[in-house]
């Protein structure tokens, strides 16, 4: 589907630039994506602060 | 529901009371009286202070966060199949920026931190429900950074100029946690 570009050398045809520097901020995106975790125990906590907070019940030294 | 909050979130504007905050770091003190509010009449960022909510505007702020926009620049050259770009080429990403998050120091164990952080969690997800990013990147002193680890924050090594005053949150794990704080602040219980 993508248009390459003629190289002057035997190498292989490559995609057009913007089409590898796509690839290349999806592959950036990927990589911050798959530090992704969830809500995990740690965050549970501070949701529950959170909700006591705004809720006014907070304790003095939560 | 949110007349019942003791605390009401607010942008930054001329009658809050910025003078008398104080979070224990003359920098960012400096930053909410001196600053923060010609940035946000300069568009360059957004500040947004906590205020207790049966008080005046003028009345002490508990704690504020400044986000910005900002963008991820790698050198294309770290990228095998962009070796033919020239040197200075870069591939960008779109991200949030959190410049300052801080705590008044009166308010030191009450759980302002977390609000704080979960409040400015909102106010991203709000943003990427209209431009695309791919996170936070999140600033942070050393005594800061234990807010940002209760988090689970990620140490942003991707940065390009990373150090340990760089954390990152994916666009992912903030849409789950502004989803959470949504249904505290609908009233479900979150136990």
């Amino acid at each position: 589907m993508a248009a390459t570009v003629k190289q002057e050398t035997n190498e292989e045809p490559r995609e057009p630039v913007h089409l590898r520097k796509a690839q290349a901020q999806r592959e950036i995106a990927h990589r911050i994506d798959a530090l992704s975790v969830g809500i995990t125990p740690k965050r549970e906590k501070m949701l529950q602060v959170y909700a006591k907070v705004m809720s006014g019940k907070a304790d003095p030294a939560e | 529901m949110d007349l019942e909050r003791p605390y009401r979130l607010e942008a930054l504007w001329r009658l809050h009371a910025t003078a008398r905050f104080s979070c224990g770091d003359g920098d960012i003190d400096s930053y909410l009286r001196d600053d923060a509010l010609q940035q946000m009449e300069h568009g360059l960022a957004r500040t947004f202070v906590e205020i207790e909510a049966a008080e005046p505007d003028t009345t002490k702020i508990a704690g504020f966060f400044t986000l910005r926009a900002h963008s991820l620049r790698i050198q294309a050259d770290y990228f095998d199949y962009l070796d033919d770009e020239p040197e200075e080429s870069v591939i960008e990403l779109p991200i949030i920026e959190l410049m300052y998050l801080a705590r008044d120091s009166r308010l030191k164990g009450r759980g302002m931190g977390p609000t704080l952080m979960i409040e400015c969690i909102r106010i991203v997800d709000e943003i990427a429900d209209r431009a695309g990013i791919i996170g936070v990147h999140l600033r942070t002193t050393r005594q800061g950074e234990r807010l940002y680890l209760d988090f689970d924050c990620k140490p942003f090594t991707w940065h390009p100029h990373h150090d340990r005053a760089r954390y990152v949150l994916p666009i992912r794990d903030v849409r789950v946690i502004a989803a959470s704080a949504r249904m505290i602040n609908e009233g479900n219980t979150h136990n």
